[in-house]
């Protein structure tokens, strides 16, 4: 049973702010409520007020400019998957965001939301770490852009302060030398491991790498490591190296067991779809 | 894609006429209501003034209850009161059907995570909950246990203190030991084990472990209850309303006439909604306040209320080089929980129908139901047959494995033929069995067995259950109208399996009148004859026969009345289809009624009876048959693996609905895939059930699905009316055991714990011997 | 004494009838249409956005009134099971399910009914394993699912539905 709370629905960015600051810790924002009402149901969260950030217009919308494609930080799963934008410009984010939950979850859901919660089975934040997203905060005393890699301090725990929220997710826009892969494996809804992978190749050779690991710890990492040991070389040698590089993934992190699966389980996982995920780029041209 | 294959054996060898629309696939009475969302469940009821429970539960396993501080809940606004066990006026603060063990409320001590200890009444049930969180009660933790062969420790600490109270007897041969812990035992068997296992040529020996599982129809436990005029009324989401009734007149003090338990649209119950549940403490409540109650549960607290025992199985099975049995022994330990409930039912039924219907020289299964400080334990479909028939489906198929047999030619080597008695007193079989597998096996056969080496496998089980339930007693009502239309009046209850429509359809064949003149009262109490239960797959074996006599009562009293009112002798009056005929002319049955009556006015009523005599005089009154084939391909890096054909086959003697029958099949084959693959209460070291939760708790999917094909067998040769006999839990119980025989020719891995979760089958990869003759060899060693 | 609590004022539409309600904030989406409205058709479960039973549509789009705040329908078009009744006619998908037989407690029946409702309002003919997607998220205890998705189908196509069943 939720406890009582006020309700505030601002209507813009400001009213929104201005309420926050006022009502300071006693205030939740609200933007989609797949997680926040769940764990108010079960008591674990209670709060005085709830702003609903859903009438803000400023968080809304999808565009492009200069490279980047702009998520507005209450675009729902739902409008990411179904944004002809992004499938045209994106579609491994659109097909991304197609896994999350269910379709129910995904039409309430925000990407601003999903990654504000932090909970560390996000399928959002690893493929965003792993693309070099940036998230645009904003708060009283103006804005400030946070990588996705700096977001994240621990589960359900993030930089941002009570008084900030996040206006929008910035994804540089890949050209056609560079490619995605997702890869996620469940058994309940929740991903138990996930492995996001970017590869960008010039003349056969790899540019550039990123390399994210998600749900197996607190907060997804990216295999920096991994990554730079990879770039130079070519297609075929990546693929040669795919049985170090996925044992490399499985032991850079500090794994932990819980309810979904034990350490050497998901080392394993992790191992698999970090294989997977550099066929999935590296088999076909 | 559902594929639905009727086979008549022998077409009108037992020459019973079936009337239409009998074996037809009618479209369902409860049709309408269910897609347009106005049948009403029992949380969408109402009554004037009616507030709102909310329930304080257990935080641990097991503890002393040091103090309950109400005073905080009692002061928030909106909390009419806030009970204890001590506050309750109760003739009885104990229930249960087999043993009377389960506290409306916890007395001193806890048992379990999730034991009611206190019930908050208020005027919403926003202040309901918020009351329920202020009430502070202190605890003394205390030793507990949860694995039920710990329980029978020496040492392990103990889940009741008047042992010897809390021991259900329902056999009388000698146990070889005693434990407080015990909650029931039974021994089932015959011949000299011992001697006879000398003989066997190989002897596999295994540990086995099937889970705890929670039933999961949608509706979640619910209830209402008012105590006005000195008549106590529930409404409630319970299976057996009869059940409920007498636990509510012990506990109140009152007679059966003056307890109305009224059970509305139900949301499915797969044994979850046997017996009483909520019903109790809600009407406990109710008789506190003096108002009308309600009680809804969230999932959470519904899996903290009732789940299946699961079961520890050590199954040592001895064979002759060409794969006949010659002996077994086994142990069960089933997994009773706190408090009693049906346990000693499924212990009993575990330790027969483990055993299938193959022929055993020697058995000796000693089946111990082990009190726990976890939930109690109650009906799951197939009641105690998944357990076993895990466990024994799967030694079969390692036998055939190390004797390099086939699988389907080791279980027709050994099952027992129709008419044979599996024990002196059991009733001959009523099915072909070998037919039946080889019916199956053929339909599999059908498409090419699937490669190893593209990890992908093909596994067969079957199960054969004696559908007994004690005193199986039925009593039918029909009213025939003054404008010929028919009121059945059933004490079955409408769970969504079809009864309401498959009676109907009974009734419609008997007095030969169109199905929409027909309706059929069910689940209330006050008005319904009496039912044993809605249980052990037996509504349209014995509703339906008890209904069959009541349309004959009517049918001979139409027969009288036409008779006198028209002033002709009896024999002058020949019954038809929808009415009779006198010297040719056709008079319907609402004109006897009015010719007898001499207006448009009146009713005549018609019952039937079905007790332990004639077709039923013999236990059990049926076999329920199931057989189960898969073809599976496993994911060898991760363990995950799906099930990518299905084929089920039912021996039902007659489907009275052949579309609600295989519906009922497909749902079975579906819940067996979530307990074979997913689905598992599980409890961490602190005694706190870790997935008990619908984020944690997995349950069958659309992604899951496989293609079904469901096979039904007709031979009409049960006791049930047209040779029908129960069916709907059968194909459940092979299915988890098909699966892992499955995955063992696919992969090589025999996995004996469900469910087979991607882990555990990855683990078992991993552990995976060089080879299999490796595996063999160990398999032989322990011969 | 009644408890006190913040309230608002909701102005809400539900199956094209408009509500003026004093609600409190916390009510979901469920309370409102089952306890103050009296639309019991939408069912609640699992409470936790997992098994769909409670799905109705805003908007379009297929919601679980169980974990949607009420406020969140302010000014939006709220269609439950009950609405998809027009005019004493059945809506197609309600036909389909009852002549497959996609349901036997029928508790989950109006969560998957208006869920593929909700479907077909986005996608005009989904293909099978579109269906199957969307449907992933809504739990049937009691189907074993393959009649409710061959009800959906025959809706997107006459010829391509289940094989004939029984008699």
């Amino acid at each position: 049973m939720i406890s009582a709370f006020e309700y505030h629905r601002p209507e813009t960015l400001e009213e929104a702010l201005q309420l926050l600051s006022q009502l300071g810790d006693e205030a939740v924002v609200y933007c989609g409520g797949t997680e926040l009402i769940q764990i108010a149901k079960t008591g674990l969260t209670s709060f005085k007020h709830l702003i609903d950030l859903k009438a803000v217009e400023q968080l809304q919308g999808i565009d492009v400019n200069s490279g980047t494609i702009r998520v507005g930080a209450a675009v729902t799963h739902y409008e990411i998957e179904r944004s002809a934008l992004v499938r045209h410009q994106l579609e491994s984010l659109a097909s991304m965001a197609a896994k999350i939950g269910n379709i129910r979850v995904r039409c309430s859901g925000s990407l601003g939301g999903n990654l504000a919660f932090a909970d560390p089975h996000s399928d959002p934040a690893v493929y965003l770490l792993a693309t070099d997203a940036t998230l645009v905060i904003v708060g009283a005393t103006g804005e400030r852009a946070v990588s996705v890699a700096n977001f994240c301090k621990g589960a359900y725990e993030t930089v941002l302060d009570h008084d900030e929220l996040i206006l929008e997710v910035r994804i540089p826009l890949q050209d056609n030398r560079t490619s995605i892969a997702h890869q996620r494996f469940t058994v309940t809804e929740r991903p138990i491991a996930n492995v996001a992978c970017r590869a960008t190749m010039g003349e056969g050779l790899v540019l550039d790498l990123g390399l994210a690991v998600g749900s197996v710890t607190d907060i997804p990492v990216r295999l920096v490591e991994i990554e730079e040991s990879q770039v130079g070389r070519s297609r075929e040698e990546v693929l040669g190296n795919i049985e170090q590089i996925a044992d490399a993934a499985s032991d850079a992190l500090a794994l932990r067991a819980d309810s979904m699966g034990s350490i050497d389980y998901k080392r394993n996982l992790v191992s698999v779809l970090t294989r997977r995920a550099i066929r999935d780029l590296f088999e076909h041209e | 894609m559902v594929k639905i294959e009727r086979k008549f054996a022998e077409p009108g060898r037992n020459n019973v006429p079936v009337p239409e629309p009998v074996g037809y696939a009618v479209q369902r009475l409860d049709g309408l209501a269910k897609v347009t969302g106005t049948a009403r469940y029992t949380d969408d009821l109402t009554v004037p003034g009616v507030c709102f429970a909310a329930v304080v539960r257990s935080d641990y396993p097991h503890a002393r209850l040091i103090s309950i501080d109400v005073s905080a809940a009692e002061n928030h606004p909106g909390v009419i009161s806030v009970l204890t066990t001590g506050q309750l006026t109760l003739a009885s603060p104990l229930f249960g059907q087999f043993m009377q063990d389960r506290p409306i409320l916890a007395d001193q001590r806890v048992r379990f995570v999730g034991e009611p200890i206190a019930g908050v009444v208020a005027e919403t049930p926003f202040a309901a909950a918020e009351g329920a969180r202020l009430v502070k009660v202190d605890y003394e933790p205390l030793p507990f246990v949860i694995d039920p062969v710990q329980a029978l420790d020496e040492d392990a600490p103990l889940v009741h203190e008047s042992e010897s109270a809390m021991w259900y007897r329902d056999d009388d041969q000698p146990y070889d030991r005693f434990h407080p812990n015990l909650c029931s035992t039974k021994v089932h068997g015959w011949g000299d084990v011992d001697a006879q296992m000398e003989t066997a040529d190989i002897v596999l020996e295994d540990w086995f472990r099937f889970p705890r599982a929670f039933p999961g129809g949608m509706e979640q436990y619910s209830a209402m209850a008012r105590y006005e005029g000195g008549t106590l009324t529930v409404w409630t989401a319970a299976g057996h309303p009869l059940a409920v009734q007498a636990d509510l007149t012990r506990c109140f003090g009152l007679p059966s006439s003056r307890v109305e338990v009224i059970v509305p649209y139900v949301g499915g119950s797969f044994g979850g909604k046997s017996l009483a549940k909520i019903e109790p403490l809600v009407a406990a409540l109710a008789m506190a306040t003096g108002r009308a109650v309600k009680l809804a549960l969230s999932m959470e607290d519904a899996m903290l209320t009732s789940r299946s025992s699961g079961a520890t199985l050590w199954l040592k099975t001895g064979f002759t080089s060409n794969g006949r049995i010659v002996a077994r022994e086994a142990n069960l330990w089933v997994d009773a929980g706190a408090y009693a409930d049906t346990t000693p039912g499924v212990n009993r039924a575990a330790a027969v129908r483990m055993n299938g219907a193959y022929r055993f020289p020697a058995l000796r299964v000693r089946s111990y139901a082990v009190y726990t400080h976890t939930v109690p334990a109650g009906s799951f479909r197939g009641f105690g047959a998944q357990e076993g028939v895990w466990a024994s489906e799967q030694q079969l198929d390692e036998a055939a494995v190390v004797l390099g047999l086939d699988p389907l030619d080791i279980r027709t080597d050994n099952l027992a033929d129709k008419g044979e008695r599996l024990w002196p007193t059991a009733r001959p079989l009523d099915s072909d069995l070998k037919a039946d597998l080889r019916a199956l096996a053929a339909e599999m056969e059908s498409e090419p067995e699937p490669e190893a080496r593209q990890s992908k496998g093909r596994g067969l089980a079957m199960s054969v259950s004696d559908a007994e339930v004690p005193n199986s007693v039925s009593v039918s009502i029909v009213r025939m109208h003054a404008d010929g239309s028919l009121t059945v009046l059933s004490g079955s209850t409408e769970l969504g399996q079809g009864s309401q429509t498959v009676l109907a359809q009974i009734a419609a064949g008997e007095m030969g009148i169109p199905m929409d003149q027909i309706s059929v009262v069910q689940g209330h109490t006050g008005m319904v004859p009496f039912e044993r239960s809605t249980g052990a797959s037996r509504t349209t074996t014995f509703a339906g026969r008890a209904l069959q006599n009541a349309c004959q009562d009517l049918r001979t009293q139409l027969q009288a009345c036409a008779a006198e009112a028209l002033g002709v002798l009896r024999g002058a009056v020949n019954l038809e289809a929808g009415g009779v005929s006198v010297d040719g002319d056709f008079h319907d049955w609402g004109s006897v009624v009015r010719l007898w009556f001499g207006g448009p006015v009146g009713e005549l009523v018609g019952s039937g009876y079905v007790r332990k005599v004639d077709d039923f005089s013999e236990s059990p009154p049926f076999w329920e048959v199931g057989c189960v084939g898969v073809d599976v391909t496993v994911d060898q890096e991760t363990g995950a693996y799906r099930v990518d054909r299905c084929v089920t086959l039912a021996d039902v003697g007659l489907a009275i609905n052949p579309r609600l029958m295989v519906g009922q099949d497909a749902g079975a084959a579906t819940m067996g895939m979530g307990l074979g693959m997913y689905e598992e209460i599980r409890y961490g070291e602190d005694g706190v059930p870790i997935t008990a939760s619908p984020y944690d708790y997995r349950m069958p999917r659309t992604s899951d699905m496989p293609h079904i094909h469901s096979i039904l067998v007709e031979r009409q040769d049960g006791v049930g009316p047209y040779g029908a006999k129960g069916a709907g839990e059968g194909t459940l119980n092979p299915v988890a055991p098909a699966i892992a025989n499955a995955i063992w020719r696919a992969c090589g891995v025999r996995v004996r714990e469900a469910p087979i979760t991607p882990e555990r089958l990855w683990q078992a990869l991993k552990d995976r011997p060089q080879s299999r003759r490796q595996q063999l060899g160990s398999a032989k060693e322990a011969s | 004494m009644a408890p006190r609590y913040p309230t608002i004022q909701l102005n809400i539409t539900v199956n094209d009838r408009v509500a003026d309600l004093t609600i409190q904030p916390r009510e979901t989406l469920a309370y409102v249409l089952r306890h103050r409205l009296g639309l019991t058709g939408t069912k609640v479960s699992c409470d936790a956005q997992i098994c769909g039973a409670c799905t109705v549509m805003v908007d379009g789009l297929p919601v679980s009134a169980c974990t949607t705040l009420a406020v969140d329908a302010l000014n939006k078009q709220v269609t439950t099971i009950e609405g998809l009744v027009t005019n004493g006619e059945l809506h197609p998908l309600q036909e389909a399910f009852l002549e497959h037989s996609a349901f036997q407690c029928g508790f989950c029946t109006p969560g998957f009914i208006v869920s593929a409702a909700a479907l077909l309002g986005q996608v005009a003919r989904p293909s099978r394993e579109a269906i199957l997607e969307w449907l992933d998220g809504n739990i049937c205890r009691c189907t074993g699912y393959e009649s409710i998705v061959a009800a959906v189908l025959s809706v997107v196509d006459d010829d391509q539905s289940a094989e004939p069943i029984g008699q």
